[in-house]
């Protein structure tokens, strides 16, 4: 590649091309922002102003040949509702602690993976953990209903061994919602806190254990520090992919753990007039999580200046 | 730390990797389950859900059309993610933070939201569903992990070694070949594999901007409606095995040719700042 | 008739495909579309392989097919058509087809242009449910009853309601709510299907009411509240639960499968609906699809066949005479079950359903 680019330089075109680019900080300005700016304009913004106009609908789709009415009615029935906003807070609740749990389950993995493992593994152990993500979301789903069911693997194994009691119910509680949730979100914290991790020199935790700190000080004083970015990279991914998680909640939760992206699935999941009900309370979880993610980070970023003074 | 190197580690490691493959190997097993369901005991066994699934046409074809669209996406995803992250990572403050919150958007709209009005919006600008279609649809939604994971990584990247580059007469394109995307890397590869995955199993958009032609998740739903017999489990087992197989031959590949290049060329190396 | 593409799909086409060439042979493809083909979009094993084979060697018609899963999925992606509808045929249930209609995406039923009808049994071809706004809409294909689905090796046939609420049945126990609500209404002496309230909404709200807070009462004693087919065939056969509000279609397959299962309708009784196609409007095969439908309603094999894959039974007379004694039994109800059957009335199901939604929602949150 570096030869290539090399010997593109004897063209003085290229040559010409290079030279004002240095020279002019608008042309780099406008080169590296131009696929930027038109990408989101058109990708993440026009969609999303579709979404706003939609919720403000009386009705979607309009019948034909009747006026567009307007109303902020559907965004008053989140509000006039307590079973919304209960389902609403429910799904932040179990979200941030989704994230927490996703984060103490896959920080040692990542490290091992990263850190401890001989190095020529590695990689080799990120391929094998990545591995069953290519199975599909609801195939995994139901793999979990074969492992817990009253007649699935694990009973199957408890009866076999004799244990008294079974089968007992392991399904369709907080806790088998709580294992399905990080066996899908486990990737999305694994990827940042291995890139994260992966940096961090190995000479500096020789250093720190050369000289006398012990193995807690080192982790907390050495190595979290330094993953900290990883961390707030991966738990905002995890928290992000819990508060939209709709199918896995529907098929290993029970019936009290209806979550708000459930509620919405649910809004848009039947024929008839629901898109705007839909749409609204799509802007409404959209919203609140960036605000809740955003001072998340935040604070994390504060604290990091804080120590830094 | 020897206690956490030799033991604890390794151990919560391969418990990890036990949580993960359990289910799946339940299920593998399942597959041979000579029954139009899945469940235990497992009393009769037969290979004809493997042997069925392998030679299934609708099948077939909707893998080869989520490999191009995974691929596909991937890529258009990369490609933009790239200037978006560098873009951002040369902005401060307040402007950072609206940029990173817009680039983000698409990840915390809900999944439906964002098919529907993905679907609108080819609409609108004429684009036809299919795989085209879908895969812009995927790139949006994987884009924003991309930025997300160069970006972290992109933080911790002093100016120093870029700058001592072009002191030695590298220009900019050859700083960031030589010396940007190799440090960017892992993020690059976390990037990829993120892409891939969220491409491979999405169902909802694919759904929305696919035509007659399915995607795999598209055929499996429509399948699971009326019974989720074996040969789904069949079928989930070989994509595993082939995927993983596909990613180590892959990796001993780049592994071998970045050895024999590392000997001829002077290694980046790793930075300290 | 003969249908060219018009201008502007192919100019739409071609500037796609120079966008990218990467995409170029199925975009072209689907820019001739227009030519002599026929889009479906259907439930899988309602137009099986071999009359789809048949029909393309007969007519020469080429059939693309897309398998979809619900109803509200369908109903989602017309909506984001908005009108340029990329199907000629969709699959629409009785009991929420006229949300359909009255979003003006479906096109009535010509019957003159189908001179098999007279093969539907008449039980079905002239049932209130097919007509709305004056108009005659789709053609049934499959019947569909919702029922009572019990563990024959721990239940007796129940003959009520009465299990489902049973304490000592406690967490053993699964149902959708918006399908066992109206049940649970007419359980509880309301009528579920509303046709007796008029468009009375305050009487009409009290029975919901009444009805819901029952449901959050007993909410307790539900396992789980399912949505799909799939999954409660899965709780039963993973033994989760042994009772259950279900459809007759995951029911017969069960029992089909030698789970032992049964499937009844209790006295306070079920509901039934039928799966049909309609056209959409302004379908751009039109007279492909009036083709597409003749011949499937002349054909009873493809009923049985239906019948076989889904659970569900066939509307097309002579449909039962093909099925073996085993599937008989699997799929048929004694004279005394199915006429505790109540059919949805479309006329007044609107103005229920908005009310059943809203509740289930409730009940789900409590």
């Amino acid at each position: 590649m570096t030869r290539l680019l090399i010997s593109l330089r004897r063209f003085a075109l290229y040559r010409g091309l290079l030279e004002l680019y240095g020279r002019s900080p608008l042309l780099r300005l406008i080169l590296v922002a131009i696929i930027p700016v038109l990408w989101i304009g058109a990708t993440n913004i026009t969609p999303l102003f579709q979404m706003v106009e939609i919720s403000f609908y009386d009705r979607y789709p309009v019948p034909q040949g009747e006026p567009i009415e307007w109303t902020g009615r559907h965004y008053a029935t989140f509000f006039e509702r307590p079973l919304y906003i209960t389902a609403f807070l429910r799904s932040f609740i179990f979200a941030s602690l989704a994230t927490i749990v996703t984060l103490i389950v896959v920080f040692p993995v990542a490290y091992y993976i990263s850190k401890a493992a001989p190095k020529n593994m590695r990689t080799r152990l990120l391929l094998l953990v990545v591995a069953p993500f290519w199975v599909s979301e609801i195939i995994r789903s139901f793999a979990w209903i074969v492992m817990l069911a009253n007649r699935g693997a694990v009973n199957s194994f408890f009866s076999l061994i004799g244990m008294p009691g079974t089968p007992f119910d392991l399904l369709y509680n907080n806790v088998s919602l709580t294992i399905g949730v990080v066996y899908l979100t486990s990737l999305y914290m694994l990827l940042p806190l291995y890139a994260a991790l992966e940096k961090i020199d190995d000479n500096l935790l020789e250093a720190a254990a050369n000289l006398g700190a012990p193995a807690w000080q080192r982790f907390f004083r050495v190595v979290l520090p330094l993953s900290r970015e990883g961390i707030v990279a991966g738990c905002t991914l995890v928290f992000l992919l819990v508060i939209g998680l709709y199918a896995m909640p529907q098929l290993l939760g029970g019936p009290s753990n209806t979550l708000f992206a459930s509620t919405i699935g649910q809004i848009f999941s039947k024929a008839g007039d629901s898109w705007p009900l839909g749409s609204a309370f799509s802007i409404i979880l959209t919203g609140s999580a960036l605000a809740y993610v955003g001072l998340f980070v935040a604070l994390f970023q504060r604290k990091r200046r804080g120590r830094a003074a | 730390m020897k206690f956490l190197r030799r033991l604890a580690l390794p151990g919560l490691f391969w418990l990890f990797v036990a949580y993960m493959f359990l289910p799946l190997a339940v299920m593998a097993a399942m597959g041979f389950r000579d029954s139009n369901f899945v469940a235990f005991p497992i009393q009769a066994w037969t290979t004809q859900w493997y042997r069925e699934v392998l030679f299934d046409r609708d099948i077939l074809a909707s893998l080869w059309l989520s490999a191009q669209v995974a691929l596909l996406s991937t890529t258009i995803s990369i490609l933009v993610g790239l200037p978006v992250a560098f873009l951002t990572a040369r902005t401060s403050g307040l402007l950072r933070g609206a940029l990173v919150a817009l680039v983000v958007l698409p990840a915390f709209l809900p999944v439906v939201v964002s098919a529907i009005a993905l679907r609108i919006f080819i609409g609108r600008i004429g684009l036809e569903t299919g795989m085209l279609a879908i895969a812009f649809g995927h790139a949006v939604a994987s884009m924003p992990f991309v930025v997300v994971m160069v970006l972290t990584r992109l933080n911790s990247m002093g100016q120093n070694m870029a700058d001592a580059a072009r002191n030695l007469g590298a220009d900019d394109l050859i700083v960031l070949f030589r010396i940007v995307l190799p440090y960017l890397s892992p993020a690059l590869l976390g990037a990829f594999m993120f892409c891939m995955l969220l491409s491979f199993e999405d169902f909802v958009r694919s759904f929305f901007l696919g035509g007659f032609e399915q995607t795999f998740p598209v055929l499996l739903f429509s399948r699971l409606r009326f019974g989720f017999d074996p040969g789904l489990a069949a079928i989930s087992t070989i994509i595993l095995i082939v995927t993983t197989g596909f990613g180590l031959y892959a990796e001993r590949f780049i592994r071998s040719r970045r050895l024999g290049r590392d000997t001829s060329l002077s290694a980046t190396g790793k930075t300290n700042d | 008739m003969s249908y060219k593409p018009s201008r502007r799909q192919v100019l739409r086409g071609a500037g796609t495909a120079g966008l990218a060439t990467l995409a170029a042979p199925g975009i072209i493809r689907s820019a001739f579309a227009q030519t002599n083909e026929l889009n479906i979009w259907a439930y899988d094993g309602f137009v099986t392989d071999e009359f789809r084979r048949r029909f393309e060697e007969e007519t020469g018609i080429r059939t693309n097919i897309r398998l979809v899963t619900d109803q509200g999925e369908q109903f989602n992606l017309m909506a984001a058509e908005n009108g340029n509808y990329s199907a000629d045929i969709v699959t629409c249930a009785g009991h929420r087809f006229y949300q359909f209609v009255d979003a003006g995406f479906l096109a009535p039923i010509d019957r003159s242009r189908l001179e098999n009808w007279n093969l539907i049994e008449e039980e079905y071809a002239d049932a209130s449910w097919v007509s709305r706004a004056g108009e005659r809409w789709g053609v049934p294909l499959v019947v569909v009853s919702t029922g009572l689905l019990y563990n024959t090796e721990e239940f007796e046939k129940p003959t009520s309601w009465d299990v489902m609420f049973d304490e000592a049945n406690a967490g053993r126990t699964a149902y959708q709510i918006q399908d066992f609500f109206q049940i649970v209404m007419n359980y509880l002496g309301y009528d579920g299907s509303a046709a007796s309230y008029g468009n009375n909404v305050d009487v009409a709200q009290r029975a919901v009411d009444a009805t819901r807070d029952f449901l959050i009462d007993h909410k307790h004693m539900v396992r789980r509240y399912y949505e799909a087919a799939t999954e409660i065939q899965q709780m039963m056969v993973t033994g989760d639960v042994s009772l259950a509000q279900a459809g007759s279609g995951p029911s017969s397959q069960l029992i089909l499968e030698g789970f032992p299962a049964g499937y009844t309708i209790p006295r306070e009784g079920g509901l039934a609906y039928a799966y049909g196609f309609n056209i959409t409007n302004n379908a751009p095969n039109m007279a492909n699809a009036y083709a597409f439908l003749n011949a499937l309603l002349g054909d009873a094999e493809n009923g049985a066949e239906i019948v076989r894959s889904t659970g569900l039974s066939a509307t097309i007379k002579g449909t039962e005479a093909l099925l073996t004694d085993q599937e008989k039994e699997a799929l048929s109800l004694d004279p005394d079950e199915r006429a505790r059957l109540s059919w949805v009335n479309v006329e007044t199901a609107a103005f229920i359903f908005d009310l059943v939604d809203t509740a289930a929602e409730e009940i789900r949150a409590a």
